[in-house]
């Protein structure tokens, strides 16, 4: 880039600024175990997906694919309920890093990036399943809403061991 | 490695689960959801949903089960009390017209009946021949 930056790049560089912010506020919401308010980051005709395949076959299944309301079931499970696998509960650290925003039709935006999920359960070392550090990385693709305040349409998630047996994974991803 | 396959039904429509035990405290646990051929995308589409809401390991239903089958392994890693107690609802088993037992659906009848069985086929005056 020579010179003075376009108007372009400095719209583009403030979209990536905010995107940045959205998934750092993300993270930081699902890591301090605020599930509601995480919830509240979200549109209501939103879509929650960890996939196996890629998406085009519906009769595919999926790790995780859920609405909006089952993102409420969800966060319902694990805050008002005693979900065995989350008994003791995890905790993680959401690391998000390489944010790329690209503008879709109707004025929404794709938002791609990495999260490295670094998860454990708290716990006695003799307790099988705890005291056992993870560190669980995904490509995930969310369709966001811009405006005075950002919302999440559309969260995927694509693990990297997808295909393979994933022990525990009741946190929120 | 053995594999073990059962077709089960379940409530979200018949499964077919594969079961690789890889080490004497792990197992890989395979749960493949079916299609009905025949029936609507939209049923089908439903069904499948219903299998990922409780199958997997995000869902709301197996993990917690998982949980419990490693807690249970936990406890068989225990010294301090080597026998593992299997009477949950010995007072209250029953013996059906077909001579079956019969417990509450919580109770240990079925894991009482392995053990009951082999002491049985290991005691028997001759082989028994499969």
């Amino acid at each position: 880039m020579t010179g003075a930056p376009s108007e372009h790049d400095v719209a583009g560089l403030v979209r990536l600024a905010l995107a940045q912010e959205l998934l750092h506020r993300e993270a930081r919401l699902l890591d301090d175990g605020l599930l509601d308010q995480w919830l509240e980051l979200f549109t209501d005709d939103a879509r929650y997906r960890l996939p196996i395949t890629g998406l085009g076959d519906p009769g595919e299944p999926s790790i995780i694919d859920e609405t909006r309301a089952g993102m409420e079931e969800r966060v319902f499970r694990l805050t008002k309920t005693l979900a065995h696998a989350q008994n003791p509960p995890s905790r993680t650290q959401h690391d998000v890093t390489n944010i790329e925003v690209q503008e879709l039709a109707d004025g929404l935006l794709e938002v791609l990036c990495h999260q490295t999920v670094h998860e454990v359960r708290r716990g006695d070392v003799f307790h099988v399943g705890l005291a056992e550090p993870r560190a669980l990385a995904a490509r995930c693709r969310y369709v966001v809403v811009p405006g005075p305040a950002w919302r999440i349409r559309e969260k995927t998630c694509w693990l990297l061991n997808r295909d393979n047996p994933i022990y525990n994974l009741t946190f929120v991803f | 490695m053995t594999s073990i396959v059962d077709l089960a039904p379940s409530c979200r429509g018949e499964i077919i689960g594969v079961i690789r035990p890889v080490a004497v405290d792990k197992t890989y646990v395979d749960v493949h959801p079916t299609r009905l051929v025949g029936a609507t995308d939209e049923l089908n589409e439903a069904r499948l949903r219903e299998h990922q809401r409780f199958f997997g390991p995000a869902s709301f239903g197996q993990p917690d089960d998982i949980e419990i089958f490693v807690c249970a392994q936990t406890g068989a890693n225990a010294s301090a009390m080597p026998w593992m107690e299997l009477s949950r609802g010995m007072a209250r088993e029953q013996v059906n017209e077909l001579g079956e037992r019969v417990g509450h659906s919580t109770d240990e009848a079925p894991q009482r009946s392995i053990y009951r069985q082999w002491r049985q086929l290991m005691t028997a005056e001759q082989a028994v021949r499969a």
